[in-house]
């Protein structure tokens, strides 16, 4: 759960700098906002198809550890 | 921080492609026009300046990463706030080269690929390399290193036997004002590329020759700066200034129009493998620092696990940080460089080098004192 937080953490101030960004550049909230999510509104299936593995990817990465350690374990035991 | 060594050469070599990376790009110093050259030159000085703060602040502190001794200097809690700020900086800048690359492949060589593959082919290769560490990063750096010479020694010859340069196109050269150039140099170029040698910062703690770093650090940014004058001035005589400063990509036009013998043209290829040796060695190096300082900052033991979730994040990030190629450049040509820059490359630096000289002269004066104290405890 650590590198879930820890990716969110960086994800997120990101995104609000992109939205400052926006708004730098003289657009309302509301445009800036579209702006942010609009590149996930018009994405092609191929593209929605590789987000999603790739996203899958990542959730899997929060979960997985190496079983080589408690293998090793388990045998000193 | 990973148990790592790299040579003087490597780190050489790694900062000559970091520098020449995106900067063979695009216009650099174009609104200069006939004194791009030269304007790159004097920021090129500009640099060697910035990496004075940035070796002063290493000498204090050889052994600790950046997001280390920020928090020796400035306390841990203030410290960590900087050093997470300089991770969301150089993971911004890693998003941004990543979306410069992952455009320009598209306008020129992969039009019907949506940007979004692009990116995620370049950046999970990225990841890749940043798992293994940055003696392989270092590595891949050498093995490029000698094909990016020969590409660009290949192309020198090409251009001069193809006869295209007229070098009337470079004059009147001081057609602007020497302070003009200074300021625009002070005021953009030596932001980019130059001062975002300040990633290197992470980097240096691996060198196993601490005491070369000066001449190693010196010699990479004028040789970069050098090959980046001559290919800008190159650019300028070949294409002519108008050309220049209008194209997107000056050095693919000029790619594109050598023909020698009428057989050898359309040798846009060359173009593209000096693409993606920068490109690559870039994002790399801003990624590996992110991931280092991540771990450094959150005390996680396998940093090599961070590396797919920050390559995601960037990702991400490259998507979202424009919704199209010229807000994209307009960030990057106006806010950029003031609101992003000019804190992380320029004042934060020279805030903790007085910090850390003002600290370090207790240090010594207590030191000092102690020796001498007890030299008369002894007497």
């Amino acid at each position: 759960m650590k590198f879930f937080g820890i990716t969110l953490l960086l994800l997120i101030p990101l995104v609000v700098l992109s939205l400052g960004m926006d708004i730098l550049l003289g657009f309302d909230l509301d445009n800036s906002i579209k702006h942010v999510f609009n590149p996930f509104l018009v994405k092609d299936p191929a593209e929605f198809i590789l987000f999603f593995i790739l996203l899958s990817f990542l959730v899997f990465s929060f979960f997985y550890r190496k079983k080589k350690k408690k293998n090793k374990g388990k045998g000193q035991q | 921080m990973e148990k790592a060594n790299i040579s003087g050469y490597q780190l050489f070599v790694l900062i000559f492609l970091f520098e020449m990376g995106s900067a063979l790009l695009v216009p650099l110093a174009g609104e200069a026009k006939q004194a791009a050259w030269l304007v790159i030159l004097i920021a090129m000085v500009g640099g060697f300046l910035l990496f004075f703060i940035y070796y002063g602040l290493f000498q204090y502190y050889p052994d600790q990463l950046l997001t280390e001794f920020v928090r020796s200097i400035l306390g841990n809690f203030l410290g960590r706030i900087v050093a997470f700020l300089y991770i969301l900086y150089f993971i911004y800048l890693a998003a941004r080269v990543l979306r410069d690359f992952g455009d320009t492949l598209l306008t020129f060589a992969y039009p019907h690929i949506p940007l979004f593959v692009a990116n995620a082919a370049f950046i999970l290769v990225v990841v890749y390399t940043v798992r293994k560490g940055v003696e392989v990063l270092t590595r891949t750096g050498e093995l490029f290193f000698v094909l990016e010479n020969l590409l660009l020694m290949t192309f020198f010859l090409l251009i001069v036997a193809s006869g295209m340069i007229h070098l009337n196109n470079l004059k009147p050269v001081i057609e602007m004002s020497g302070t003009e150039m200074v300021k625009m140099a002070f005021t953009k170029t030596i932001f980019f590329p130059f001062g975002e040698i300040i990633s290197f910062l992470m980097i240096f703690p691996y060198l196993n020759e601490p005491k070369r770093l000066k001449k190693i650090g010196i010699s990479s940014i004028a040789a970069a700066g050098i090959f980046l004058a001559i290919i800008m001035a190159m650019n300028i005589a070949v294409l002519g200034v108008d050309l220049t400063t209008r194209s997107q990509y000056p050095l693919l036009s000029l790619i594109q129009s050598i023909e020698v013998a009428g057989f050898l043209e359309r040798l846009d290829v060359y173009f593209l493998f000096l693409l993606m040796i920068g490109g690559f060695i870039k994002i790399s190096v801003f990624t590996y620092v992110a991931v280092t300082g991540t771990a450094n900052v959150f005390n996680v033991k396998q940093p090599s696990r961070l590396a797919y979730p920050v390559g995601f994040v960037i990702l991400l990030s490259s998507i979202i940080i424009a919704s199209n190629f010229t807000e994209h450049m307009h960030e990057g040509l106006g806010a950029v460089p003031i609101y992003f820059h000019l804190p992380f490359q320029v004042i934060i630096p020279l805030l903790l080098l007085i910090i850390a000289f003002f600290k370090n002269r207790k240090k010594k004066k207590g030191q000092h004192q102690n020796k001498f104290q007890g030299g008369v405890d002894q007497k």
